[in-house]
């Protein structure tokens, strides 16, 4: 079977704490792929060994066949790994039409040079405009982006995120703060973009995960506890006594 | 700008009273400098505590061309036959700020930020200023180089940027040029990566920039308008000592820019104007001028953050009273609501 991404022995030590203990797992090309787990298990540092913005101590990472142990963040976002933060982050004092230029931008041909030239131009700027209807923030385009209400900083960086037209997504806890209504169209929204890419989700919204995700893994003190579709979760015992039993 | 340059001095240029043309010489050529190195504090956000290096380079690089000299380097005997071509000074000025600049970025620039940022960009500044202090074959050391020569222009009498009026609107149109390039650079795409940087590092690398190399290549472009900076200064001083490597400098540098104001694209040129005007006039009264300069400076950075130009944004937006009072801001502010963003356009979001 094909794999985004695969892990051998992949392991994160923070001075005499081990965040992630030698992780062996492959994610599967395409659905939701979703990793749960208490506080302190290690997944967003496995996140973060994925998307570069930590060395790994050891192991080593393959996304899709080739070795990107030792890329940088901005190499494997351009391999099509976008992801967004557990806290939002933005381009604050920029508007929100330099924050979604900045992100088309950082995918095209042309790059970010002195010389435009005017075709690329139009390009980036209709691409922007189209992005900017889709998350509805046309009308405040204008605005600085840190003035906006956090339901709508969501939303621009979940633009940010997409308007690379990215294959792969890390989203790290994209419902946290959300209100119930923002919860339901932010859900809806990864239902949307789902088909043809691959998202990867850390999420504490049991209810939420259990709906929406195509397999879940399991973290627990750094390591795989267990991995399967959300039925196999539900009724693994181990994962009840350490994990969701503290829910129920 | 360059015609109410002289009246803001105090005269006006076209009368011929030399003392007011020098004034605003200085300030157009400390303007580009400061102008130059705002690239990176306004813009990328990035402080160089050192950015007077490249302005000394410049200057030493033009004197040292038309000067005639030889002496020992390394046993070997180095000859150069003064000349006064100024396209060739410039070149080499520019030539010279350019390898350092490229071997400090690449130095500097990967390895640290923050405070550390600017105190390797200051202790590289300090090498240049004690080269410049202490090869005193080549450079004269402390006195410095004397008597350089004004250059010819090309299709004019010999001798006419002698005339001070004639230097300045050489200079004014050297830097006017030099500010239209330096503003194309800061609206250009290149130059709004500078800016999400500024905002934030992590989400500009995550978006696939390769931030380093950006911050690397502003750092050099930054060099470059003090080294131009540099060789006006040679011409119109026609002298040129190690002080323009010093600390003195490149916190001057900091001084105009915050005092103008860092976030916009005038402020540090209207920062040179006030500080040389302060300079000139309070100098007049005490020879404690350093001082007061020094309390307008803290004044400033305590009231008003964000320079001249924000206060007068703050008068534009709202009105002479919003200047004074920060409530009044923020009750204008909250006035003008946001369009209600759910009603329009919420549509598909799929790319």
């Amino acid at each position: 079977m094909s794999y985004v991404f695969k892990t051998e022995g992949l392991t994160k030590r923070f001075s005499g704490f081990t965040a992630v203990n030698d992780v062996s797992i492959e994610i599967p090309e395409g659905g939701v792929r979703t990793i749960i787990g208490p506080n302190g298990a290690g997944k967003t540092t496995f996140f973060n060994l994925l998307s570069g913005a930590l060395p790994p101590s050891e192991g080593r990472i393959f996304f899709r066949g080739n070795d990107v142990t030792a890329l940088e963040p901005y190499q494997r976002a351009r391999l099509g790994i976008a992801r967004s933060f557990q806290i939002t982050n933005i381009f604050g004092r920029l508007t929100v039409a330099e924050n979604v230029r900045l992100a088309v931008q950082a995918v095209s041909d042309g790059k970010a040079n002195f010389f435009l030239p005017l075709k690329n131009a139009r390009a980036i700027g209709a691409t922007t405009d189209r992005i900017l209807n889709d998350i509805g923030l046309w009308m405040a385009r204008n605005a600085r982006a840190e003035n906006l209400s956090h339901g709508d900083q969501r939303r621009l960086e979940i633009g940010l995120v997409l308007a690379g037209d990215p294959p792969v997504l890390l989203l790290d806890e994209p419902l946290a703060g959300m209100s119930p209504t923002e919860t339901h169209e932010t859900v809806e929204l990864i239902q949307r973009i789902s088909p043809g890419r691959t998202i990867m989700l850390v999420e504490h919204d049991i209810d939420v995960v259990m709906q929406i995700s195509t397999t879940i893994t399991v973290f627990q003190t750094g390591a795989v506890l267990a991995s399967g579709t959300p039925q196999e979760i539900r009724a693994n015992e181990t994962v009840q006594r350490a994990y969701l039993g503290e829910l129920a | 700008m360059f015609v109410i340059l002289p009246n803001v001095a105090g005269a006006n240029p076209f009368t011929g009273q030399s003392g007011f043309v020098d004034i605003a010489t200085t300030m157009l050529i400390f303007g580009l400098l400061a102008s130059g190195f705002n690239l990176l504090l306004g813009h990328v956000g990035e402080l160089s505590f050192g950015h007077a290096m490249f302005f000394a380079i410049g200057a030493y690089v033009t004197a040292l061309t038309t000067k005639t000299f030889s002496i020992d380097v390394f046993g070997l005997t180095w000859s150069h036959t003064g000349n006064d071509n100024m396209w060739l000074s410039l070149l080499l000025s520019l030539l010279f700020v350019f390898v350092w600049a490229v071997l400090l970025a690449r130095l500097i620039v990967p390895r640290s930020s923050g405070v550390y940022y600017s105190m390797i960009t200051l202790a590289f500044a300090q090498v240049i200023f004690f080269v410049a202090f202490e090869w005193s074959d080549l450079t004269h050391g402390e006195d410095g180089l004397q008597g350089i020569p004004r250059p010819a222009l090309p299709g004019l009498p010999p001798g006419y940027l002698g005339d001070s009026f004639h230097l300045y609107v050489f200079t004014a149109i050297v830097v006017f040029l030099c500010l239209v390039l330096l503003y194309w650079i800061t609206v250009s795409p290149f130059g709004t990566v500078l800016h999400a940087i500024r905002e934030n590092k992590i989400r500009a690398r995550f978006l696939g920039y390769d931030v380093n190399k950006y911050r690397v290549n502003a750092f050099v472009l930054s060099a470059m308008f003090p080294a131009v900076a540099g060789w006006l200064w040679t011409f119109y001083q026609q002298s040129i000592n190690p002080d323009a490597s010093s600390v003195g400098y490149s916190g001057n540098l900091v001084m105009m820019s915050l005092l103008g104001g860092v976030q916009t694209f005038f402020g540090p040129i209207l920062g040179s104007i006030v500080y040389w005007e302060l300079q000139n006039n309070i100098s007049q009264l005490t020879k404690y001028w350093e001082a007061w300069i020094g309390v307008v400076f803290v004044v400033f950075v305590l009231a008003s953050p964000q320079g001249i130009m924000g206060i007068l944004e703050d008068a534009r937006r709202y009105g002479l009273a919003g200047i004074f009072s920060r409530t009044k801001r923020e009750a204008i502010e909250t006035s003008k609501e946001l369009p209600a963003v759910d009603e329009i356009g919420a549509g598909e979001i799929v790319p």
